[in-house]
């Protein structure tokens, strides 16, 4: 990226809002932009936080702190370039773009990242790309870029330590024409961290993309997953986990725009709220105009478990053309009332033998827990 | 010692209203005892402080089973001892499969600790042929319990556990609200073979259609939480045609009470 690219983001920064819109006349932000905005002026970290035992033991192909680390193994599957001092090949965020002040942000601050590239035609095999965190600002941004019929899996780690600091994280993607590509996301951000990031992924003709994410924020994590069904007959399968510990909070957004005619996305979430959490689990299905034929599902389902818990569940449906197959939206917010009590406690089962069995079933709907063989204790780092 | 569950002059308050005023009958095995009466008669607070549900309070009076006091125990143990109750509108609950709840179930009952694991390949088995039997896919045991279902899979799901955990005694309370005519066959045919097998059934009802399909022992009708009249199937008849507001009457003469 030239430099005068980069100062021009600085001055965005300064313009931009974090948002254009409230979003609700009585929840004006699902994110608390305030968490964000004072930790805007730390340094860079100069240290790199240690990846928890659950992601190291995915075997880590490239690993993102302070600086990039690429084995060889990455190498000999796909081609990795390390974009953090030089230019890439694509322009970091010409798939996201820049309209708001984080966007703005990280576009001028983020300061490791790498460029994968998987050949067409080819089995890439199981890529593990780890980002971690740092006493201080950390900015990270990931570009992958999926050739014409590949095959493979991808594993992205996104771990925040324990630090009051900030990280920045942007992945985008690009599913090439009849690529068939696994994407699994584990994030784990500690209670101290605050965390912005972004995955921003286009799928080509043909393209089938199966999502799975299983999500536990920090401090503050807004999380926007948005997934671009430009190619005709493109699929999208995507689904997430989302838990709120005791004392964090999370802004997770799922989306599916169909702009390709004959596409197909289901996009579906699931969150359980403990004590003192806060999650605002939202997703938008909409098809454009020009997405004739296409089927679209949204679904999010939250449950509220522990005391002075706050969740939200926000499906959101638009339908811009008259040719549609399916569109469909569903969602619940499940305070723990009596009821549900009573009713698993008339089968047999204690209240804390329920909860127990709906935070892990919450945990492994998405299908990441047993993907990458993570156990519920993993999820609960501070 | 009595066999079955035996409900003994039940008076029962639910946040401080008196609901039932002295209710007994009894629930033996292999036999389907039916409780109707109208909207606000005591029906469900009956079934409720049966499984011991939290706010409704006995007042007076026992629950038995198999000649045991159960009324000091909270509702898992008494689901644990062979009680079994289909809610009319059960919760949704995401996170939780039908099948995570069935092992789950499953294990307590046996015993065991560890609520997740599948201790016999046998149990998948016979879960996906009741479901088939209840006329519900094999799918319906992945989806989470009651997370979109229609009206008549939530009632089938509740069946489905009912035959899964063979309880001794199953409580239904209304199986048949918001069924088709096919869907109320099924449950018929359900009760029939549970019957059959030798549970005690009692059926809140608040119609008698049901009883084309499958005839009750014993017909129980509460009114204002008393017991109006208790006798056959030729009570469900009576309901039939001559309404709740009729049976009110008759007993209000019959006892001089003011109710």
């Amino acid at each position: 990226m030239s430099l005068a690219a980069r100062d021009q983001y600085r001055e965005y920064i300064e313009r931009l809002p974090f948002q254009y819109l409230a979003d609700t006349p009585t929840v004006r932000y699902y994110t608390d932009w305030s968490v964000f905005e004072k930790r805007m002026d730390i340094g860079y970290a100069y240290t790199q936080h240690k990846l928890p035992d659950a992601m190291i033991r995915q075997g880590v192909d490239i690993l993102l702190g302070t600086t990039a680390k690429i084995s060889d193994n990455a190498s000999s599957r796909v081609e990795v370039l390390d974009i953090s001092r030089g230019s890439a090949p694509m322009e970091p965020m010409s798939l996201v773009g820049v309209s708001t002040k984080m966007q703005a942000y990280h576009a001028y601050m983020w300061n490791t990242g790498v460029y994968i590239r998987a050949a067409p035609n080819k089995d890439f095999g199981r890529i593990v790309v780890a980002s971690t965190s740092g006493d201080g600002y950390m900015g990270h941004h990931i570009i992958l870029d999926i050739g014409d019929n590949a095959r493979g899996s991808i594993v992205l780690l996104d771990y925040a330590g324990d630090y009051d600091g900030l990280k920045t994280l942007v992945i985008e993607v690009i599913a090439g024409e009849g690529s068939k590509v696994d994407i699994d996301t584990l994030t784990i951000h500690h209670k101290k961290h605050a965390v912005y990031k972004t995955m921003y992924t286009v799928l080509r003709d043909r393209a089938a993309i199966t999502g799975r994410s299983l999500n536990t924020g920090g401090a503050m994590t807004r999380y926007e997953e948005t997934y671009i069904l430009e190619g005709r007959e493109s699929m999208l399968q995507a689904r997430s986990s989302n838990i709120a510990r005791p004392g964090t909070r999370t802004d997770y957004l799922l989306n599916s725009i169909h702009k390709g005619e004959k596409s197909n996305g289901f996009i579906s979430a699931r969150g359980v709220v403990l004590t003192k959490g806060y999650l605002a689990q939202r997703g938008l299905a909409r098809i454009d105009k020009e997405a004739s034929w296409s089927s679209s599902e949204v679904e999010s389902h939250v449950a509220i478990l522990g005391d002075d818990g706050r969740g939200y569940a926000i499906p959101m449906l638009e339908i811009h053309t008259g040719d549609v197959v399916k569109a469909n939206h569903e969602a619940s917010v499940t305070t723990m009332l009596e009821e549900h009590v009573f009713y698993m406690r008339s089968r047999g089962l204690k209240r804390e033998e329920f909860e127990k069995l709906m935070i892990t079933g919450i945990i492994e709907y998405s299908g990441t827990a047993s993907s990458l063989n993570i156990d519920p204790e993993d999820l609960f780092i501070d | 010692m009595g066999e079955g569950l035996e409900v003994i002059d039940l008076h029962v308050n639910v946040h401080g209203k008196k609901v039932l005023r002295g209710v007994s009958l009894n629930v033996d095995y292999g036999t389907i005892h039916a409780i109707m009466g109208p909207n606000g008669s005591g029906k469900s607070t009956l079934a409720y402080t049966i499984m011991g549900r939290e706010g409704y309070e006995v007042e007076k009076g026992d629950i038995r089973l198999d000649g045991e006091s159960i009324l000091d125990l909270p509702t898992e143990e008494r689901a644990l001892k062979g009680l079994f109750m289909a809610l009319q509108d059960p919760p949704q609950v995401p996170g939780v499969r039908i099948s995570t709840l069935m092992i789950a179930a499953l294990n307590k009952r046996a015993g065991s600790n560890d609520l997740t694991r599948i201790r016999d390949p046998k149990i998948v088995r016979r879960l996906y042929q009741l479901a088939e039997e209840l006329g519900l896919t094999r799918e319906i045991l992945q989806r989470e319990v009651n997370v979109g279902f229609s009206g008549g899979e939530k009632k089938r799901s509740e069946l489905l556990q009912a035959l899964v955990l063979d309880p001794k005694i199953v409580i239904l309370d209304e199986p048949d609200s918001g069924l088709d005519v096919d869907g109320v066959k099924k449950v018929s045919e359900f009760l029939t073979d549970l019957k059959a097998r030798g549970k005690g059934i009692l059926l809140i009802t608040h119609y008698a259609r049901m009883f084309k399909y499958v005839k009750p022992d014993i017909v129980t009708v509460l009114i204002d939480g008393r017991i109006a009249v208790q006798g056959g199937p030729e009570i469900a008849d009576l309901v039939e045609e001559k309404g709740y507001a009729y049976i009110r009457k008759a007993y209000l003469r019959s006892t001089g009470s003011t109710i």
